[in-house]
C-alpha cells in the first residue's frame, strides 16, 4: 500500500519539462547576413522579384499594353482593364496588382541589405561596395518601376520589421533624387564584369538605367532644371557608347541578329539581361520565358499547317499589331519589319485543297485538289499590304484590309502580322509547351542611342539627335539586294518628338517599355487616339496607374492616403 | 497560481477514470437514464449530477451511415455541432465548428481526446469500435482542458472487452458510391449561339456577323462542329464506384483479465477513376487487475491506409471546349481529342491511369495508450496515462509531361515526401471522492505534459523517362532539376488542473475548476495563462414543491460560466525569420538567396481567451417518453489573434496581433419523444436544434478591415463573410440613359452589363460600393431522427437542414461569357431579345472575372434541407438466430445523401452541402449491411 502512494508521488512530481522553442530549421536575418559569405543571400533574393515581371505577363501587360502599338489578339476583352482602360478599378487588374506587391517586396529586401551591409563583416572594401552597389542598382531599378507606374507613393529606406500600418506619399521628385544617388553609387562602384554570373547588374547596367532615370526624371522639372537631366542624360549615354570596347557590348549587325536564339545567351548588345537556364533548377520559377507565345496568331489550324517547334505555340495569344505599328516600318527598306514581323508560313504538314476549305476560306474552285509541299510551298501569307489576287493564289492570303478596316480599327482579329522577336524554336520541351528558357534583354544598347537622340532633341541639338538615330538605321537599313543605308538616313529637320516614339517602336516594340515611353513623353493619350482607334476609354489620369485597393485597406489611414487621381 | 495547484495536486480523491460499458439499447428506444455515467474530461459524472453543456451519441448512432470517418456521423446529431462534409475524393473529412466561429486566424475545429488522449485523429477510428461520442460544449467543461478548449472537446470512448461469454461480432456493408450532381456543360447549338452572341456583342457599328468558320477558328474547332463531336467531359469523368466496409471484433474476458480486439478494413472509391482509399486497422484493448488496488491497461491501434488522389479535374472539364473524340477506336483516351489541336489536353488524360498521375500516400499510425490505476485507499484514486500517436507517410507523386499538371511545362515530374509525426502525452490525474451525509465532494488534481513533433523530407526531379518507375527510381530523373527538402516542427505544452466538485442532497451541484497551461509556442514572458471555470446545477424535481407534479420526472436547472483558451498560435508563430527565395542565378551558375518570410513574428502574443456563459434546461416527463435539453449560451472571444494584413508596400504580408474580440450567442435543444410503444410497434424521435448568431464585436481601430470578397473582417458580422458589391440584376434595354449615367473605372455601364448597386449615389461604382452581403454560418440548422421498429423490422429516417447561410458559389462563376473553351449550361446571359436578370451579355475574348462587378454574382442563398439517410433493418427473429447459434443478426440497407432541395435555384445540379465550390462533387451512397454477433 505505501508503495503506491510511492508511485503517486513519484509520477506526480516528474511531469517537469522545457518549454523553451526548439527549431532548427528555422533561419535568421541576423545569423545568416552576418558574414560576407552568408551576406550575398541578400543580395541574390533582391533579384528575384524583377524575374517575375520580365519574360512574364506582368511586365508585357504593364509596359506594352495600352499603348499605341497593340490590341488584343481576336479583340478579346482580356485584361480590358490594362488594354482598353476600361473598368480599371483598384480592386482590379491583376499584373497592377501583382506588380506593386512584387516591387515593394524587393524595395524591403534590398532596403534590409542596404542597412545591414555594414554589420555583414566585410574585410574587402572593393567586394563590400560591389554588393551595396547590386543592392543599390535594384533599389533604384525597382524604385523607377513603381515612380512611372504609381507615381509619388510610399518612398521607403528601411527594412520592416514592426507591424507599420500607416504610410505617408513622397514626392516624386524625392523618388528621384533617392533612384539618381543610388544609380550614381552603384556606377561607381560596379564591377565592368561579373565574369560567367553576367546577368548580375553591372557597371553598363547602372549606366544604362541612369540614362533612363535621367531622362524620365527631366520631365518632372521644366527650364535649367530640366536642361540638366537631359545632359546627364546624355552623358550616361555616351560614356556607354565610348566605352563599348571595355564592357563588351556592341550592336550586331544585323538587327535580326539581335533576337535570333543563337545570340541569346551573354548577348553582346545586352547592358542588363535576365538570365533563364536549362538547368530547371536555377529558374526563378517554372514559367521562365513565356514571351514567345503571346505575339503569335494562329497558324496550326491552317491549310498546310500544323505547330511546330518553329512556328511556336499558337495556343495563348494576346497582343496583335495595330495598323499603325506596321505602318511604322518601310518594310522596303527597313529590315526592322522582317527581323520582327514573321509574314511567311511554309507548308509543314502534307495538304490538298478540299472543297469545304475553299469555300470556308473563300478561295477559287480551281484550286480543289491542289496540293501543298511540306518544306516548300507558302501556306500562309499575312501581310500589311493589300493583296489583289488573294483568291486564287494557292496558298492562304490575309491581306491589310482583311484585318484592318480603313479607319484603322480591328476587323475580326483572328489573324495578323505576329511578332517573332521572342520566338524559341530552341530551349521549350515541346511544340506546345509555354515556357521557354532563353534569356530576357531587360536594356539593350539601341535604347541609349534612342535616349540620347531624345535627351538631344530636348537640349534642341537636332542635328545629335540625328546622329544617334542614324547609327540604329545604319543597321536598319536593307543591304541587299538594294542598299538603302542612304535612303534610310534622317536629318535634323525629320527630328521630333514623335519621330523618336515612331523610331522607338521601329526598334523596341514589344520590349517591356512602350508604356513607359509614352507617359514619360506626356504622349499616352494622344498616340492612342491616333494609332489606335479600339481604345477608346484612354484619358489623361491613365498616366498612373491605381493603387490597388488592397494596400490602401490595409493602411490604418488609407482615406488620409489617397488614391491616384480619376481613379 | 502554479502554487495553488500544487496543493491542489497534494489534495486527493476518487472516481473512476474508465467508464463501465453496459451493454445499451439503441439510443433513440431508450428512456432516459440518469444514472448513466456521462465521460468528462479526466473524469466521469453520473448524468444526474452534471452541470455541463455535455451531450453524448452512442456507438448505434455512429453506425448508422457508411462512413470513413465516424465524425460525418455525427452530423445533425448534436445541437450546436456543426458538420459539413469537407469533400467528395475518398477519406475526406468533415468541418466540425461547435457554437459557432470564434477565432479568425486560428483553428475552430474541437480538440479530440481518444480513450483519454489527445493527438488522435477520428478519421483513424473504426467506426464500430467506438462505444460512445461525449461533445463538451460549455467552457465549464472545457475549461479543464485551458488553452485548448476554447472550441469544445469530442470525447471518443472506444470499446471494452466484458467478462463473461466470448463474443465475435461481424459488422459490414457493400454498395454503391456515386450519383453525383453536377452543372452538364454547354453543348451544341446553345454552345454556337453563346460564341456567336459573343461575337456579335463585339461589332462595331455597321459591321455584320462573321460566318462560323471565321467565329469557330480554333485549330479543329469548326470540323468537330460540324463532325457533331459534342464531348460531356463531366459524365465521362464521374463514374459510380463501390464502397464497402467489414470488421470483426472479438470480445471477452475474466473478472481480471478483459480485452476487445478488432480487424477492420475499409474501402472506397471515388469517383474519378483510380481514386480511392483502403483501410486496415487492428485495435486491442486490455484491462488487467493486478490486485485489488491496481489495475492497468493498454488501448491501441494500428491502422494503415493507402490513399490514392488525383487533381481535381472539375474546373477543367468544365472550361475545355467540349468538342472532338474523347476515346479512338481501341477506346483508350485521345490526349488531344479535337484534331490538329495540340493545345488542348483532354480532361480524361489523368484517366489514363497511375503511369500518366499517381498522387498515392500510404500511411501507418500507432496508438497506443496504456495506463496505471491505483486505489490505494477507498475513494482515492491515481491514474497515470501514457499515450503516445506517431505516423509515418509517405507520399509519392508521379506526373507525365501530359498529365493535367503537367502539361503546360511539357516535362514529366516525380516527387516522394516522407513524414513521422511523434506525440505523446503524460497525464497524472488524482482523485477523492468522499460521500458523508448528504455531502459528497470529488476532488480532482492533474499535472499533464504534451510534446509533439514532425519532420519531413522531400526529393523531387523532372524528365524521368518511364512512367512505369512512378516515384520509385527518383534516379531516373535530370540530375540538374532535381530539388531536396526537409522540414522540422515542434511544440511542447506543460499544464496542471483542479476540479472540486461538489454535491448537496444530490439537488444542489456546484462545480470549480482551473489549469494553467505553459506552452512553448508562446515567447517568454507569454508562456503561461490560466483558465478558470464555475458551475452549479439545482435539481428542481427534487424539490418538495414540485413532488406533486406527477407526470415531471426530471427537472434540472444548471448555470455555468468558464474561460477556456484556442490554441491558434501556429509554431514558431512568435518568431521572425526568413525563407529560401525563389531559385535565383546568374548565367549558369547558382545564387542561394533567402528572403523575409510573409509573416513577421510578434513576440506578445497570448492566447485567444473565450468566456461562455451557459444556461441549461434538462427535462422529462410522462415516464420519460418526453425528455429535452435547452442550453442557451454567450460566449465572449477576446484577445483575437489575426493574421494581420500589412500594407503590400512594407514588403511583407502579415503579422499575428492579438486583436479585437468576438461573440456567440446561441439556444440549442434535443427533444427525444417516445411517440408509440406498442409491443409490436414503436416510434421514436429526436429533434436537434441550433441557432447561432456569430458577430465580430470589436477590431483593431474600431473598423472593419477590408480584404478580399471572403476575407474581409466587418463588426457585428460573421467572421467568415462575403463584402462585395451587391448585384440588383442586368441593366435592360429601355434602361440604356440610366445605365450610362454611371460608371465604374471610368467606363459607363450599358445595356446586358451588371447592374449593382450605387450605395452612396455618386454615380460611380468603386470600392465604396462594397457591402456585407451574408454568410457562410447558419441562422439555424436542424437534425431530425424518426426510428420505426415494427416487429422485427426497423426504419430510420433522419433529416438535417441547414438554413440561412449564404455560399460563395464557385462554379457561378465559370459561366464562360467568351464562348471559348466550355462552361456549364445553366447560365441564362442576357441579349437584346432576352432580357433576363440572372448572367450578362457575352463579350468576345472576355473571362467572366473581366465583367465590372462580376464578383457580385457569385454570392447566393446557400440554404438547403436534406434527407441524409435512410435505413431499413430486418433482425432475425431470436428464436430462429439461437438455432442458428447466432445471438443476434440485422441486415439493413442504407441510403445517404439521397434527396436534397436547396433554397436556391442555382443549386439545382449541385450538392449544397459543397458550399459552392467548383472540386470534388459530394456523392451520395447506397448500401446493403450485414450485423451478427455469436
Amino acid at each position: 500500500m505505501k508503495n503506491y502512494f510511492l508511485i503517486i508521488i513519484m509520477l506526480a512530481g516528474i511531469n517537469a519539462c522545457s518549454l523553451d522553442e526548439y527549431n532548427p530549421s528555422g533561419i535568421t536575418a541576423d545569423a545568416i547576413w552576418s558574414s560576407p559569405e552568408g551576406f550575398v543571400s541578400v543580395v541574390n533574393s533582391a533579384y528575384s522579384e524583377q524575374r517575375a515581371w520580365y519574360g512574364k505577363d506582368n511586365g508585357e501587360w504593364m509596359g506594352e499594353m495600352g499603348t499605341d502599338l497593340w490590341f488584343n489578339s481576336q479583340r478579346a476583352n482580356y485584361a480590358n482593364e490594362l488594354m482598353r482602360y476600361e473598368n480599371f478599378i483598384p480592386s482590379k487588374g491583376n499584373p497592377n496588382i501583382t506588380t506593386w506587391k512584387n516591387m515593394y517586396t524587393a524595395i524591403n529586401i534590398c532596403n534590409a541589405g542596404i542597412n545591414r551591409i555594414g554589420n555583414a563583416g566585410f574585410t574587402d572594401t572593393v567586394m563590400r561596395n560591389q554588393r551595396e552597389g547590386e543592392l543599390r542598382y535594384l533599389r533604384a531599378f525597382y524604385y523607377w518601376h513603381v515612380a512611372e507606374q504609381w507615381g509619388g507613393v510610399i518612398l521607403s529606406t528601411t527594412e520592416t520589421n514592426s507591424a507599420l500600418t500607416t504610410a505617408t506619399r513622397s514626392d516624386i521628385k524625392e523618388f528621384y533624387k533617392l533612384i539618381l544617388t543610388d544609380l550614381e553609387y552603384a556606377a561607381r562602384h560596379l564591377p565592368v564584369s561579373y565574369g560567367s554570373e553576367y546577368s548580375r547588374a553591372t557597371q553598363k547596367s547602372a549606366l544604362a538605367m541612369l540614362a533612363r532615370a535621367y531622362l524620365s526624371c527631366a520631365y518632372y522639372y521644366t527650364g535649367s532644371e530640366q536642361q540638366e537631366y537631359f545632359k546627364k542624360a546624355r552623358a550616361a549615354v555616351d560614356e556607354i557608347i565610348t566605352r563599348k570596347a571595355e564592357f563588351g557590348v556592341s550592336l550586331w549587325d544585323n538587327y535580326a541578329d539581335v533576337f535570333n536564339p543563337k545570340n541569346n545567351k551573354q548577348n553582346k548588345e545586352a547592358l542588363y539581361t535576365i538570365s533563364n537556364s536549362l538547368t530547371y533548377t536555377l529558374d526563378y520559377d517554372a514559367n521562365a520565358n513565356r514571351l514567345h507565345m503571346w505575339f503569335l496568331t494562329t497558324y496550326s489550324s491552317k491549310p498546310g499547317l500544323q505547330q511546330s517547334m518553329d512556328y511556336g505555340r499558337d495556343g495563348t495569344r494576346y497582343f496583335m499589331p495595330t495598323r499603325a505599328l506596321l505602318d511604322f516600318f518601310d518594310d522596303e527598306k527597313d529590315s526592322r519589319f522582317d527581323g520582327s514581323f514573321q509574314t511567311v508560313w511554309i507548308c509543314n504538314k502534307a495538304y490538298t485543297w478540299t472543297e469545304t476549305d475553299v469555300k470556308n476560306y473563300g478561295k477559287d474552285p480551281s484550286l480543289i485538289g491542289r496540293t501543298m509541299v511540306v518544306g516548300v510551298d507558302t501556306a500562309m501569307y499575312i501581310t500589311k499590304h493589300t493583296v489583289a489576287d488573294k483568291r486564287t493564289r494557292p496558298y492562304l492570303v490575309i491581306d491589310r484590309d482583311s484585318v484592318y478596316n480603313a479607319n484603322g480599327t480591328i476587323r475580326v482579329g483572328n489573324d495578323y502580322v505576329a511578332l517573332k522577336k521572342f520566338m524559341d524554336p530552341v530551349t521549350r520541351s515541346a511544340a506546345n509547351a509555354q515556357p521557354g528558357f532563353l534569356d530576357i534583354l531587360v536594356i539593350r544598347l539601341a535604347e541609349m542611342y534612342l535616349i540620347g537622340a531624345e535627351a538631344a532633341l530636348q537640349l534642341g541639338d537636332n542635328n545629335a539627335a540625328a546622329a544617334y538615330i542614324n547609327v540604329l538605321r545604319t543597321r536598319a537599313a536593307k543591304k541587299t539586294p538594294v542598299d538603302y543605308t542612304a535612303a534610310m538616313q534622317v536629318s535634323a529637320s525629320d527630328i521630333t518628338l514623335d519621330f523618336i516614339l515612331d523610331e522607338r517602336a521601329r526598334e523596341l516594340a514589344g520590349e517591356h517599355i512602350r508604356w513607359f515611353d509614352l507617359k514619360r513623353t506626356g504622349k499616352l493619350v494622344a498616340r492612342i487616339h491616333t494609332y489606335n482607334p479600339d481604345v477608346t476609354q484612354v484619358q489623361e489620369f491613365h498616366r498612373l496607374r491605381p493603387v490597388p485597393q488592397t494596400q490602401i485597406d490595409a493602411l490604418s489611414n488609407g482615406a488620409e492616403f489617397g488614391q491616384n487621381p480619376g481613379y | 497560481m502554479r502554487a495553488s495547484l500544487t496543493i491542489l495536486l497534494t489534495i486527493c480523491c476518487a472516481a473512476t477514470y474508465a467508464q463501465d460499458t453496459t451493454h445499451h439499447p439503441p439510443d433513440s428506444m431508450k428512456v432516459r437514464d440518469l444514472n448513466e455515467t456521462v465521460i468528462i474530461g479526466y473524469g466521469v459524472v453520473k448524468k444526474r449530477d452534471l452541470t455541463g453543456a455535455v451531450y453524448t451519441v452512442k456507438k448505434d448512432v455512429i453506425m448508422q451511415a457508411p462512413v470513413a470517418n465516424p465524425l460525418e456521423s455525427l452530423q445533425g446529431r448534436v445541437p450546436g455541432m456543426d458538420i459539413t462534409r469537407t469533400n467528395g475524393t475518398p477519406g475526406s473529412g468533415a468541418e466540425v465548428l461547435i457554437r459557432g466561429t470564434r477565432s479568425i486566424a486560428g483553428s475552430n475545429g474541437p480538440l479530440y481526446i481518444i480513450d483519454g488522449l489527445q493527438g488522435g485523429s477520428m478519421a483513424y477510428l473504426n467506426p464500430s469500435d467506438i462505444e460512445s461520442v461525449e461533445v463538451l460544449k460549455d467552457a465549464s467543461a472545457t475549461a479543464i482542458y485551458g488553452s485548448q478548449g476554447a472550441n469544445g472537446v469530442v470525447i471518443i470512448t472506444t470499446k471494452k472487452g466484458k467478462p463473461g461469454k466470448t463474443k465475435v461480432s461481424y459488422n459490414g456493408y457493400y454498395g454503391a458510391n456515386g450519383y453525383t450532381q453536377y452543372p452538364p456543360p454547354r453543348l451544341g447549338e446553345s454552345y454556337l449561339q453563346l460564341r456567336r452572341e459573343a461575337w456579335r456583342a463585339s461589332l462595331n457599328p455597321g459591321e455584320i456577323l462573321p460566318d462560323d468558320a471565321t467565329i469557330f477558328a480554333n485549330a479543329g474547332e469548326y470540323d468537330a462542329i460540324q463532325k457533331g463531336q459534342w464531348v460531356n467531359w463531366v459524365d465521362l469523368l464521374l463514374h459510380n464506384s463501390t464502397q464497402q466496409s467489414h470488421s470483426v471484433s472479438v470480445s471477452g474476458g475474466t473478472d481480471k483479465t478483459k480485452a476487445f480486439m478488432s480487424f477492420g478494413y475499409y474501402k472506397e472509391n471515388g469517383a474519378l477513376k483510380y481514386t480511392n482509399l483502403t483501410r486496415y486497422s487492428v485495435r486491442l484493448n486490455l484491462d488487467q487487475e493486478i490486485s485489488r488496488f491496481a489495475k492497468a491497461g493498454i488501448q491501441s491501434q494500428i491502422n494503415y491506409s493507402t490513399l490514392n488522389k488525383r487533381k481535381d479535374p472539375m474546373s477543367v472539364a468544365l472550361s475545355t471546349t467540349p468538342l472532338g473524340v474523347p476515346y479512338d477506336a481501341n477506346g483508350n483516351v485521345n490526349i488531344y481529342p479535337v484534331a490538329g489541336n495540340t493545345n488542348t489536353l483532354s480532361p480524361l488524360t489523368d484517366d489514363r491511369g497511375p503511369t500518366v498521375a499517381t498522387d498515392q500516400t500510404i500511411g501507418t499510425t500507432v496508438f497506443m495508450n496504456g495506463y496505471l490505476d491505483l486505489t490505494p485507499v477507498k475513494g482515492l484514486s491515481f491514474r497515470s496515462n501514457l499515450g503516445t500517436f506517431i505516423s509515418f507517410n509517405r507520399a509519392g507523386i508521379f506526373q507525365a509531361a501530359t498529365s493535367l499538371n503537367r502539361a503546360s511545362d511539357g516535362t514529366s515530374y516525380s516527387e516522394v515526401t516522407n513524414g513521422n509525426t511523434r506525440f505523446y502525452n503524460w497525464d497524472n490525474v488524482l482523485t477523492y471522492n468522499l460521500n458523508k451525509g448528504e455531502h459528497a465532494i470529488t476532488v480532482t488534481a492533474l499535472s499533464s505534459y504534451t510534446h509533439k513533433d514532425a519532420d519531413t523530407s522531400n526529393a523531387a526531379g523532372i524528365k524521368q523517362v518511364l512512367g512505369t518507375q512512378l516515384f520509385y527510381n527518383l534516379n531516373a530523373t535530370e540530375s540538374t532539376s532535381r530539388t531536396i527538402k526537409s522540414t522540422y516542427k515542434g511544440s511542447a505544452t506543460m499544464s496542471f488542473a483542479g476540479r472540486i466538485n461538489y454535491s448537496y442532497k444530490g439537488r444542489y451541484l456546484l462545480q470549480l475548476s482551473e489549469r494553467v497551461d505553459g506552452a512553448s509556442r508562446l515567447a517568454a514572458g507569454h508562456k503561461w495563462a490560466g483558465f478558470p471555470s464555475v458551475s452549479a446545477g439545482w435539481r428542481i424535481s427534487d424539490e418538495a414543491f414540485m413532488r406533486n407534479l406527477r407526470h415531471l420526472d426530471d427537472l434540472k436547472l444548471r448555470v455555468t460560466y468558464g474561460v477556456a483558451g484556442n490554441s491558434g498560435i501556429a509554431e514558431y508563430g512568435t518568431q521572425s525569420g526568413l525563407t529560401q527565395a525563389n531559385n535565383i542565378s546568374f548565367g549558369e551558375v547558382p545564387a542561394p538567396g533567402y528572403t523575409f518570410n510573409a509573416v513577421i513574428g510578434n513576440t506578445s502574443l497570448g492566447w485567444e481567451l473565450s468566456a461562455t456563459t451557459n444556461v441549461g434546461v434538462d427535462l422529462a416527463f410522462f415516464n420519460s417518453r418526453i425528455s429535452a435539453s435547452i442550453d442557451a449560451y454567450n460566449t465572449k472571444t477576446t484577445k483575437l489573434l489575426l493574421l494581420r494584413t500589412l500594407p503590400v508596400s512594407t514588403g511583407v504580408s502579415s503579422v499575428y496581433q492579438n486583436i479585437g474580440s468576438t461573440n456567440n450567442k446561441g439556444i440549442e435543444l434535443a427533444l427525444t419523444t417516445v411517440n408509440i410503444a406498442q409491443q409490436s410497434f414503436k416510434w421514436t424521435s429526436t429533434l436537434t436544434f441550433t441557432t447561432n448568431r456569430e458577430r465580430i464585436s470589436s477590431l483593431v481601430g474600431d473598423k472593419d478591415m477590408i480584404d478580399k470578397e471572403t476575407n474581409s473582417l466587418l463588426l457585428g458580422h460573421p467572421v467568415k463573410s462575403f463584402y462585395t458589391y451587391q448585384k440588383l440584376g442586368i441593366w435592360q434595354t429601355e434602361e440604356a440613359d440610366k445605365a450610362a449615367m454611371l460608371r465604374m473605372g471610368g467606363t459607363p455601364f450599358k445595356p446586358g452589363t451588371i447592374k449593382v448597386a450605387d450605395l452612396n449615389h455618386d454615380s460611380i461604382i468603386n470600392d465604396n460600393d462594397r457591402a456585407y452581403l451574408g454568410s457562410p454560418v447558419p441562422k439555424w440548422s436542424l437534425g431530425f431522427q424518426h426510428t420505426f421498429t415494427y416487429r422485427a423490422f426497423d426504419l430510420g429516417i433522419f433529416l438535417f437542414a441547414r438554413w440561412g447561410q449564404m455560399a460563395y458559389g464557385e462554379f457561378l462563376g465559370r459561366y464562360n461569357p467568351s464562348g471559348e473553351g466550355g462552361g456549364p449550361a445553366f447560365p441564362n446571359y442576357w441579349t437584346p431579345e432576352n432580357p433576363t436578370n440572372d448572367y450578362p451579355r457575352p463579350k468576345k475574348g472576355a473571362k467572366f472575372g473581366d465583367y465590372a462587378a462580376y464578383q457580385s454574382l457569385l454570392y447566393i442563398d446557400g440554404s438547403y434541407f436534406k434527407l441524409k439517410n435512410v435505413t431499413l433493418g430486418y433482425t432475425l427473429p431470436p428464436a430462429v438466430s439461437s438455432r442458428m447459434n447466432i445471438e443476434h443478426l440485422r441486415i439493413y440497407a442504407t441510403a445517404s445523401n439521397i434527396f436534397t432541395k436547396a433554397r436556391s435555384h442555382l443549386f439545382n445540379y449541385y450538392d449544397p452541402e459543397r458550399g459552392g465550390a467548383e472540386s470534388s462533387p459530394l456523392n451520395k451512397q447506397v448500401v446493403v449491411g450485414l450485423n451478427v454477433d455469436f
